[in-house]
């Protein structure tokens, strides 16, 4: 177990420092679980959660062929036209837009989408791109939280909870509602002055013709169908035995045969490195639960807590957003998904509750969305919290547009922290 | 199969006095075909016709002063070369300077290779072997000998240098990239080399380089900008590009063969390999450049 322990350690210490490429510190850290004899090569294919892998190939797909068909382009000068050009209705617009993809899109793909065109408005506007990008990336991990596809921590506990598309919205939506609508107010107290626009420099939005930016009217019409069908899939998805993984496959592969087009196009744009660093993690993990690491932990953390699941939970917040804001919250979801999962029959022994479905809604729902909540908006805190705000600050950069740690900190970190407390509020008050 | 075995000495003119390469290319096929043109530049006999129609023969600048006019007919089997100095030098088309010394081929499709060859010897006597010079100071009989006792051979594999074309302009790492673009549009350059003060490649900049360098990369990732119809920020864009050296902008990602890389090579380098140009060292000096376009030109037209 010193061994598996060390090699886990080892391999989060590459992820965390950016030492060597995290998808290669992934799988060799589970290939070496597999090698040194900690899990068998078949029970580490059983690790590998192919729903999530399927989940995540599949929305891939999807947002590879709608982003060629220019439709994101058409809706950021849409609502820069609605905004009649005054840039903090623009802002605003565009965060709200950011959240609300973000929440059926990948968030790293969203902000990926969201970025060009936000260079542009802003360069067209001449209003500050650096607090545009940081607070979309921020806007992403928000709107990211709010249901089970739209960051990958929800994806993860969704699968190994099988909870539904429409537990996650019925449960994370609200809160995640507040969240937004509070973090909105704040940005535009706080970098309201920032985005005044010159008025001569509104024409050029005005004159603006967003039907130009349509390359493809029927690939965007078709896309669109088949997304409307996926997110029906979601919806409808878990009572009918499907699941979200299925879905998003088919999705993205009927997507292509609408659209006409070339399905090896499509994959080649997947990001298999992102697959492949599940499919090590995975396997690491799996080793580690296979050895009864999570049941060692889950006992240590009730006695810390005195078994009081609210503390449990409101620690489970604050640690997974907290090393989310620092560490990558992939890795840290998939090592915390087996220890909640652990701890989870011994609560509902202590509060005797046998019936499956009371011991979800009492002790699953808050000890998970408690994670998901801290894992998602954790990302926030710092700008190597979230994938999204890695690849925003790269943009920025190729742009010239550097953003600094302590830029991003300034802004992303109280955002967090008002958002951390709004959580833990909602927990309390919703679940205890 | 050398070079000085299908030339005779009474095809070896000196000041040749011709207006055009129309002229000039009729005269010396004539000549090939007759065997002589008169003392006052006159051909005394004409090309026969069942030879074919010519299907190639724009003059093809091949070193500096040099040019070449291969006449292709369907119905040549052999190939014969003239070679001439004119009395006073005519302009090439495509602004490649003007050529004092002309290699006629006349060859049939068969002997393309022999051709292209040919052409690759011809550019190494005037580039290193003094061609000019000689045709002004010896005598029919003493050129044709002195080339009898060169390496000419036509059934050589074709290499690098024999398809290359000499560089046509100089960028080194000072050189304003105002400059460098202004001497690419001129010359019709998509990409040139940067070199130091002896010809050795320290760099590269491409058309395409110079675009993304102003260009912000932003632009790339949208699907359109159809959509916006005032703002043209270029000027600003460009601002720190233009005023840049050409040092500061090159990339060291460029290609380079020498100068007896094979044709297979040079093909597999432009086109596997993606390569869009290919600059012929000879110890680790430039002296000449192959592109797509020209060797897909040359290899067709040949």
């Amino acid at each position: 177990m010193t061994v598996l322990l060390i090699i886990f350690a080892i391999t989060y210490a590459l992820i965390a420092t950016d030492k060597i490429d995290k998808t290669i510190a992934a799988l060799l850290g589970g290939g070496l679980a597999i090698g040194t004899g900690y899990i068998s090569y078949e029970d580490a294919l059983r690790a590998v959660d192919l729903n999530v892998i399927f989940l995540l190939v599949g929305m891939m797909m999807v947002i590879n062929i709608i982003g060629r068909t220019g439709g994101f382009e058409w809706m950021a000068i849409r609502l820069a036209q609605a905004a009649r050009g005054n840039g903090l209705v623009i802002l605003v617009l565009f965060l709200v837009a950011t959240a609300v993809i973000s929440a059926f899109l990948d968030n790293v793909t969203t902000v990926l989408l969201m970025a060009p065109v936000t260079f542009l408005i802003a360069q067209i506007l001449e209003i500050p791109v650096v607090p545009f990008l940081i607070l979309e990336a921020v806007f992403s991990n928000i709107g990211g939280t709010a249901t089970l596809v739209g960051d990958p921590p929800n994806v993860l506990i969704g699968s190994a909870t099988g909870f539904s598309f429409n537990t996650f919205l019925w449960h994370l939506s609200p809160v995640v509602v507040v969240i937004g609508v509070v973090s909105l107010g704040v940005v535009v107290l706080v970098y309201g002055p920032q985005f005044r626009v010159n008025p001569a420099l509104k024409d050029r939005v005005r004159r603006a013709r967003p039907e130009l930016a349509i390359l493809d009217h029927r690939l965007l019409r078709w896309s669109m169908v088949v997304f409307a069908l996926i997110l029906l899939g979601f919806f409808l998805g878990r009572p009918l035995g499907i699941e979200p993984g299925l879905v998003a496959l088919c999705g993205g592969a009927a997507m292509a045969l609408v659209g006409r087009v070339s399905i090896a196009h499509v994959l080649e744009r997947v990001e298999w490195n992102t697959i492949l660093f599940f499919v090590g993690l995975f396997m690491l993990v799996g080793a580690l639960e296979h050895n009864g690491l999570f049941d060692l932990l889950g006992r240590q953390m009730l006695s810390v807590t005195g078994g009081n699941l609210l503390l449990t939970c409101l620690l489970i917040l604050v640690v997974s957003a907290l090393a989310s804001a620092i560490v990558d919250n992939i890795p840290l979801v998939i090592a915390l998904i087996p220890l909640l999962q652990s701890i989870a029959p011994d609560f509902a022994q202590s509060m005797n509750i046998t019936d499956p479905a009371l011991v979800q809604s009492t002790v699953m729902y808050p000890l998970f969305w408690s994670l998901a909540l801290g894992a998602c908006l954790g990302g926030n805190g710092t700008l190597v919290g979230a994938s999204a705000n890695v690849v925003i600050a790269q943009v920025a950069a190729r742009n010239r547009h550097p953003i600094s740690f302590a830029q991003f900190t300034r802004i992303g970190l109280p955002i967090m922290l008002l958002n951390i407390v709004i959580g833990a509020v909602y927990v309390w008050w919703r679940y205890f | 199969m050398d070079l000085a075995n299908h030339i005779k000495p009474e095809h070896i003119f000196r000041d040749l006095r011709v207006r055009d390469w129309t002229l000039a290319s009729e005269m010396l096929a004539d000549a090939v075909a007759a065997g002589a043109i008169d003392r006052s530049g006159s051909s005394v006999m004409t090309l026969d016709t069942s030879a074919g129609e010519s299907s190639h023969r724009a003059p093809l600048f091949i070193a500096p002063g040099g040019a070449v006019v291969h006449d292709r007919r369907a119905h040549v089997t052999d190939i014969t070369f003239a070679l001439a100095s004119l009395k006073e030098p005519l302009a090439l088309p495509d602004g490649d300077g003007a050529a004092e010394v002309v290699l006629y081929i006349l060859s049939g499709p068969e002997r393309s290779a022999w051709a292209l060859k040919a052409a690759g010897h011809f550019r190494t006597l005037l580039a290193e072997e003094g061609l000019r010079e000689r045709l002004s100071t010896m005598s029919r009989e003493a050129l044709h000998a002195w080339l009898t006792g060169l390496d000419l051979r036509l059934d050589a594999p074709v290499l690098a240098r024999d398809i290359m074309r000499p560089p046509l302009f100089k960028v080194f790492a000072d050189t304003p990239v105002t400059e460098v673009t202004r001497l690419m549009e001129k010359h019709r350059s998509n990409a040139v080399a940067v070199v130091d003060r002896e010809e050795h490649i320290i760099g590269e900049i491409t058309s395409n380089r110079l675009f993304k360098l102003g260009i912000p990369e932003f632009f790339e990732r949208l699907a359109s900008v159809s959509f916006i119809r005032e703002f043209d920020p270029f000027e600003h864009y460009y601002t720190q590009t233009g005023q840049a050296r050409a040092g500061e902008v090159m990339t060291t990602d460029f290609t380079v063969l020498p100068e007896d890389a094979t044709i297979m090579e040079v093909v597999f380098t432009l086109t596997v390999q993606n390569h869009r140009k290919i600059y012929v060292v000879r110890d680790g000096r430039r002296v000449g450049v192959i592109d797509r376009v020209e060797i897909i030109n040359k290899v067709l037209n040949f």
